[in-house]
């Protein structure tokens, strides 16, 4: 299946009705894979990431010993912890978000990752404590969340994550049955030339 | 490979010479506050400790040669024989009487408009000092000089006027416009309220052009409508019992500042439905950038000296350890100018402000051009958004500028002061304030710093209500709004009712903050704002599509974008005209406008009410809707937003009351359903403000006190179960 027919199932199902999966184990979306970026160390003061079958709990880097090497406070940049599926697929879920850094939401950014591309989803010049319901996102290739420090001093943010869930078995099964009218048609299209 | 030290001759000498040079260069130059005057001495009542009123006026002198001055527009053009620009600059202080008792914090305010500054009006006690100085110095209207210098209460600055290398006057166009005059009367020549502060070099019409315009549209469209032949009008003053010609205007620089405004005759009369645009040879043209000098020095002189050369002592010398900047409007607006000039450092390097506070401006006060007018408030034709309005470098390619910011100049020296800065809704929709935000692309939150916060106080006027707190709590108020600034003549009424939302208690807490930060480095606030990645900041035209329907008083014409909101525009001014740093002149007169800026406005809410900004009671627990524009009701650009002022449309009480007018919006009573269903939720409001460290203690508790002595909800009957459900 080409990547356009993928998006255009992924788009048709953003639609459809879900239904919870769990973060890790059984039933999830795939192998979470979670690391740091820049100079941060995951798990040994530079911020952690935390997944449960319910929830996935991100704390963001702070007072690294060199800050983060390139960032700007305020601005996307390389100090980032993240939590990564390699599995396209319509990722729906709810967020909060509070930061105790005393320049507020600025010194730390929450979003998710799309096919790789970084997407802001808390506001920088809104309150400390954020959050909302029932965002949803179509993945092609790998999707995940992120929370980047900005430039790593001044307090530190928590991103947790919950409500994982995908579209109903239903719902694929019809895109299913789409796909193929889509192929079949191409093919039709194709031997007619 | 080995290396090998290489040792030049000349090294030691060479270091010397360096070290010699930096030596210098940390040592006071000879040009700054070189003599201090008091002329009086009051106590002031009122305050927790005992504080006096110091009045005086202080002399100095500005170094032509050096560096910090270059970027004074004319400097070169006003000074002395032996290099020297010499200014007289008016200032208050108002101290503790034992400065032992001093906190360490100077406030150093901004005089608005030349204007006094009410020491209980801007919190003054717990010790601190403040210090108001004249930095406009143009002569007119409240900055006009008294024959007494020795007398007066408002802040003017004696500055030199630009002269050419034979000593004569330097000459040049200006424009001015009168708007909604009517009669055979003559008409003053006005900016912001004041007279424009530049005499007719000549009173020769045939050299002035005279336009007249049938209507302009907020977003820049002229109708322009005859030229007035230059028979048919005079620099004179005329009326009904002095018909034309009347008698001439008085255009010796001498007469200063008695013979403002400069007055227009009309052989015909003026027609209130006609805007008079006149472009006039001037004389006369102050060295207005060496007025934010004038400013710098004073503020240096009393934190850092101990007497002046002639051996007076500076009355708060050593009891200074910190201190910040402070304005309002206009003021706020020359509290970025001159960071923006690099001025919040001192002719001996030092950093002179550790902090500054531009509060209700997003611009640059037009300071630091040749016939500035400083008055101005962004109407059409007006400089103050050129340039880099935004404190992090950031690119401004729509209008062909360098990456700059506010802080470009004192980032090289290590002087730029932390920033607090907040805002209201008029600041939006009338002062083109958001490309501090988004750039003139309008499609970037631009980066603040560590050190900036920013606070948003959503669906307020101008400075906010300033009234008694009761009158935040009228269900039904009266008060009304008129339109301010001159293209629209204060007194024209505006179809809203005035918008009674307050801006006090977030100014309180940010004085509050600010001292903190400075005296103790406790960390303030986090900056509140509306931004585009949170969602809060969105195209105007979202306004008109989702304000709610049927809202009484609302000329939904007014969302139109040639009636909304007023847009930066790109102006031609001319090749003598440096569009980045706002200096030079501006020949190019009307000028073209090249391209419009697009803005951004806050989101709003079903009631009309902005989303965004820092939690406020009224907003949480609004009794209507509150908004940051209001419309001109009459006058030449009545059914358009009005300036910079905002209104207020109630909420009906009933369901009753507020189908009959159509109204969409729920009414109080479907809403809180009772008195003490509001005062409910307004103690949830100031509760949740607080908690969030945007509302002081003693403001949360006065706020609730003031809702439950409202009349909101009072004496009306609770709603019938039809009236619950219809919300």
């Amino acid at each position: 299946m080409n990547t356009s027919l993928t998006s255009l199932l992924l788009g048709a199902a953003m639609a459809a009705p879900a239904y919870a999966v769990p973060f890790i184990g059984p039933g999830s979306p795939g192998a979470l894979a979670t690391s740091a970026t820049g100079n941060l160390a995951l798990n040994a003061g530079g911020g952690s990431a935390t997944a449960s079958s319910a929830s996935l709990v991100l704390l963001g880097g702070d007072a690294e010993p060199n800050g983060c090497t390139g960032a700007v406070f305020s601005v996307l940049g390389p100090c980032r912890i993240q939590a990564v599926y390699t599995a396209p697929g319509i990722y729906s879920f709810t967020w909060a978000y509070t930061t105790a850094d005393g320049a507020g939401p600025a010194g730390d950014m929450f979003g998710v990752l799309v096919d790789g591309v970084a997407l802001t989803l808390s506001d920088l010049g809104g309150a400390v404590v954020q959050g909302a319901n029932s965002k949803q996102y179509a993945a092609t290739t790998s999707f995940g969340w992120f929370l980047n420090c900005t430039d790593c001093t001044g307090g530190a943010a928590t991103a947790t994550i919950t409500a994982l869930a995908v579209p109903e078995p239903a719902a694929w099964a019809l895109m299913l049955v789409g796909g193929c009218a889509v192929a079949g048609r191409a093919w039709r299209r194709k031997v007619a030339a | 490979m080995n290396r090998r030290t290489f040792r030049w001759p000349g090294t030691r000498l060479a270091f010397s010479l360096i070290a010699a040079a930096c030596a210098a260069a940390t040592v006071p130059a000879q040009a700054r506050v070189t003599k201090i005057v008091i002329d009086s001495t009051t106590a002031l009542s009122g305050l927790s400790i005992p504080y006096e009123s110091v009045r005086g006026r202080a002399f100095g002198e500005l170094d032509g040669a050096d560096a910090h001055n270059a970027v004074i527009n004319d400097l070169s053009l006003g000074l002395d024989p032996d290099g020297k620009l010499r200014y007289e600059a008016a200032f208050t202080l108002n101290k503790p009487v034992d400065m032992s008792l001093a906190s360490g914090l100077l406030w150093h305010d901004v005089p608005n408009r030349g204007g006094t500054i009410s020491p209980t009006g801007v919190g003054l006690g717990n010790g601190d000092v403040l210090l108001a100085s004249a930095w406009q110095g143009d002569n007119a209207g409240a900055t006009a000089i008294p024959a007494n210098h020795a007398t007066g209460t408002n802040h003017w600055l004696v500055l030199p006027m630009a002269k050419d290398a034979t000593g004569a006057l330097i000459t040049g166009n200006v424009l001015a416009r009168i708007v909604n005059r009517s009669g055979v009367a003559s008409q003053g020549l006005f900016v912001g309220g004041n007279p424009v502060p530049y005499l007719p070099a000549t009173l020769d019409t045939t050299q002035a052009t005279l336009t007249t315009h049938s209507h302009e549209t907020s977003d820049g469209v002229v109708s322009v409508g005859s030229v007035i032949p230059s028979t048919d009008w005079a620099y004179a003053t005329c009326s009904v019992a002095n018909p034309w010609p009347g008698t001439p205007q008085n255009i010796a620089v001498t007469s200063l500042p008695g013979s403002l405004p400069v007055q227009i005759c009309l052989k015909n009369g003026f027609d209130a439905n006609t805007l008079y645009q006149l472009v006039y040879p001037a004389k006369g043209a102050y060295v207005l950038g060496a007025g934010i000098a004038a400013f710098r020095d004073v503020g240096s002189f009393f934190k850092f000296s101990a007497v002046d050369d002639f051996g007076t002592a500076n009355p708060i010398a050593g009891k200074i350890t910190v201190s910040s900047i402070r304005g309002s409007s206009q003021s706020g607006n020359f509290t970025r100018q001159l960071i923006y000039m690099g001025m919040n450092q001192d002719e001996a390097n030092r950093k002179v402000h550790d902090g500054a506070w531009p509060q209700i401006a997003g611009r640059r006060v037009v300071a630091n051009m040749r016939w500035g007018q400083a008055d101005g408030v962004l109407e059409l034709y007006q400089t103050g958004s050129e340039g880099a309005q935004w404190w992090t470098d950031f690119p401004d390619p729509l209008r062909g500028n360098p990456t700059k910011s506010i802080f470009s100049r004192c980032n090289l020296n290590g002087t730029c002061p932390k920033i607090m800065e907040h805002f209201g809704s008029a600041e939006v929709y009338a002062l083109k304030m958001t490309m501090e935000w988004v750039g003139t692309s309008a499609d970037t939150d631009i980066p603040l710093t560590r050190n900036i916060r920013r606070y948003y106080i959503p669906s307020t006027t101008h400075g906010g209500n300033g009234g008694a707190i009761s009158t935040y709590f009228v269900p039904k108020p009266t008060a009304t709004a008129n339109c301010p600034g001159n293209n629209y003549n204060a007194g024209q009424p505006a179809a809203l009712l005035a918008n009674p939302m307050p801006s006090t208690q977030m100014i309180s807490v940010i004085r509050s903050a600010m001292r903190e930060w400075l005296l103790h480095g406790t960390i303030p606030p986090p900056s509140r704002y509306p931004t585009l990645a949170g969602g809060n900041l969105v195209d105007p035209s979202f306004i008109g599509a989702n304000f709610p329907a049927g809202v009484p008083g609302v000329d939904y014409n007014v969302f139109k974008p040639e009636n909304f909101i007023f847009p930066v525009f790109d102006y031609d001014w001319g090749p003598l005209f440096n569009k980045s740093d706002a200096t030079g002149v501006a020949t190019n007169l009307p000028p073209p406008i090249t391209q419009v800026i697009p803005m951004k406005v806050p989101r709003i809410d079903a009631d009309g009410n902005e989303l965004g900004g820092v939690p406020t009671v009224l907003n949480m627990a609004p009794l209507g809707t509150y908004t940051g524009w209001n419309i001109s009701n009459t006058g030449f650009h009545k059914g358009q937003v009005c300036n910079y002022v905002g209104g207020f449309i109630p909420f009906a009480t009933t369901l009753a009351e507020r189908q009959a007018t159509g109204d969409t919006r729920p009414s109080l009573q479907e809403r809180y359903v009772s008195h003490a269903g509001y005062v409910t939720k307004v103690t949830d409001a100031a509760n949740s403000a607080f908690a969030q460290g945007y509302l002081l203690a003693a403001d949360r508790d006065a706020l609730i006190a003031a809702a439950q002595a409202s009349t909101v909800l009072v004496g009306v009957a609770n709603p019938t179960p039809t009236e619950r459900l219809s919300k």
